[in-house]
């Protein structure tokens, strides 16, 4: 079973994400986002996606009730032992650590290819943080030697152990229980941000054309053929109104 | 006695001066914020006219969504809290013992955060798992009571409006309560001694004695209802729903967008003055529909 927060459209347009960078390769929902016309979204691969990630329901791999959780409800059905995976990022384990313990079992696996499809199972949806300083900043230099001493092994170390994270410095082993996810950012043919990028270069694009619809589809209130009309439509409306 | 205008005038130019600064300042600049494309950072300001209003009353159905939500909150959860309000402040004004207890009791809801109200909502009372009524209803046997998802897109909206009842409910019963506690007990004996039952005591004394109070709870409902925000924002996790979205939450969402970096604060500022301008024009129907002879006693 799959744990899903029914109302966290967040964390489950993630399975359309993915599937479509399966099936078109990353950065083709950036591109059809961007269609003024609205007319890629009419790609037949759309609606693959949004139909398999109704199978998980049909199929009865995601449970019922889950369409009612509330966040952070449907993740501790994980720790309970009712749920065995989420579609979620390596933090997981430490939101969890309270109710799972420090010996629970963690495991991680790549996003699987689908068939006929050209994105790669090690092509990666990751959530990455970064530093940046103003080009204004009263006190650049200050803030360049803090960023050198932050990658510094020594630190990235700190952040492992103290903080229970992955980091980006290489030949730092991140925390066992995450293993995994280690390997699948070392191994990445190709990363992308949330929503494909879109939640950072279009987020109102992104909240309410594709990320809020979706999850409306994905629990039940409309189908996947309304969805990808809605994408037509609302993606050409937006750029109208720009 | 003999009053001096220029001492008046003194008197009210402070309060005067504080409400022109954080009230009719701010509002003014609003109209003005409103007219243009602007993020909220930096000084890059384009002036739009009126084309955020246009955008958001033509071609915006996320803001229709919102706009609603926000009616039907006004509307049908204002019908609901003054019938329960008005049973309860009746019954409790009826000389039933205890009635400090239970004012306070239905009061209490008004004096917790509304964090721990929503958390008490959402994972205590509406969770398909933990939540109290979906497991009394599986206690007494109601399947389909049980199997109700009190927290899915389907329900969540009105799932919130009882909550929100529930805590208003507290305040607008002592508001009723002060203004039954003024009209003389001696109209009821006279009432009941000529036998009117309660009902009749109701519409004949209590409601026409108690009317300015009651048009002055009605306004003030329905400017909190308009600009009813926090529960929404909070009832969700990280993101919040639309279907939760009234004017306030999408407002906020659109200048500044929870945990997506929108920042459209001269569009947001637009949905900040509709909002302004709704409260205002519901104010005035408000007063000028319930507007009666002041009755004298």
């Amino acid at each position: 079973m799959l744990a899903i927060e029914g109302t966290e459209p967040g964390y489950n347009t993630n399975y359309f994400v993915y599937l479509i960078a399966r099936l078109k390769g990353p950065g083709w929902m950036t591109q059809a986002a961007n269609d003024k016309s609205g007319e890629m979204w009419k790609d037949p691969a759309v609606l693959q996606a949004a139909q398999l990630s109704r199978v998980l329901w049909d199929k009865g791999c995601i449970p019922e009730v889950s369409a009612g959780y509330k966040w952070p409800q449907a993740q501790q059905t994980i720790a309970a032992g009712e749920t065995a995976a989420e579609l979620v990022g390596s933090w997981l384990p430490t939101e969890l650590l309270s109710a799972t313990g420090p010996d629970f079992k963690w495991g991680a696996l790549n996003f699987p290819e689908v068939e006929g499809g050209v994105g790669k199972s090690t092509d990666l949806n990751a959530f990455i943080l970064s530093f940046m300083i103003l080009k204004d900043s009263e006190h650049p230099q200050e803030a360049a030697d803090l960023l050198k001493f932050i990658v510094t092994k020594e630190s990235q170390q700190t952040m492992v152990e103290m903080g229970a994270v992955g980091v980006t410095r290489k030949g730092v082993a991140w925390p066992d229980n995450i293993k995994e996810a280690q390997v699948a950012a070392e191994s990445a043919t190709a990363v992308f941000g949330e929503g494909d990028g879109l939640q950072g270069s279009n987020a109102e694009l992104w909240t309410k054309v594709i990320r809020d619809p979706f999850n409306n589809m994905f629990v039940g209130q409309t189908t996947p053929e309304q969805f990808v009309e809605s994408l037509v439509k609302d993606t050409a409306a937006y750029w109208a109104n720009q | 006695m003999k009053t001096n205008p220029r001492l008046i005038i003194l008197f009210l130019l402070p309060a005067t001066a504080i409400y022109l600064a954080f009230f009719l300042v701010p509002a003014g600049w609003a109209f003005y914020y409103s007219a243009f494309d602007w993020s909220g950072f930096g000084e890059e300001m384009t002036f739009v006219g009126f084309k955020n209003y246009v955008r958001l009353m033509t071609t915006d159905p996320v803001f229709w969504e919102s706009f609603f939500n926000t009616l039907k909150i006004l509307v049908v959860g204002g019908a609901a809290t003054f019938t329960i309000a008005f049973t309860l402040a009746v019954m409790l004004n009826s000389g039933i013992k205890g009635k400090k207890f239970f004012r306070a009791l239905i009061f209490m809801p008004q004096v917790i955060a509304v964090i721990a109200l929503t958390t008490l909502w959402a994972f205590a009372i509406y969770s398909p798992t933990t939540g109290v009524l979906p497991n009394f209803f599986a206690l007494i046997g109601w399947e389909a009571g049980a199997d109700y998802l009190w927290m899915s897109a389907d329900h969540v909206f009105w799932s919130m409006l009882i909550a929100i009842i529930w805590i208003e409910v507290g305040f607008y019963v002592v508001l009723l309560l002060a203004g039954m506690d003024k009209i003389p007990m001696e109209y009821y004996e006279a009432a009941r001694i000529e036998g009117a039952n309660m009902w009749r005591q109701f519409w004949g004394i209590t409601l026409p004695l108690m009317w300015d109070v009651v048009t002055i709870a009605v306004v003030l409902w329905s400017i909190s209802a308009i600009k009813v925000f926090e529960f929404p924002f909070a009832f969700m996790g990280p993101t919040t729903d639309s279907h939760l979205y009234t004017m306030g939450v999408y407002l906020y969402v659109m200048g500044f967008g929870k945990r997506d970096p929108i920042f459209q604060l001269g569009y947001a500022t637009a949905i900040g003055v509709l909002m302004l301008v709704l409260v205002v024009v519901t104010s005035v129907v408000i007063r000028r529909a319930m507007r009666r002879d002041v009755l004298q006693y």
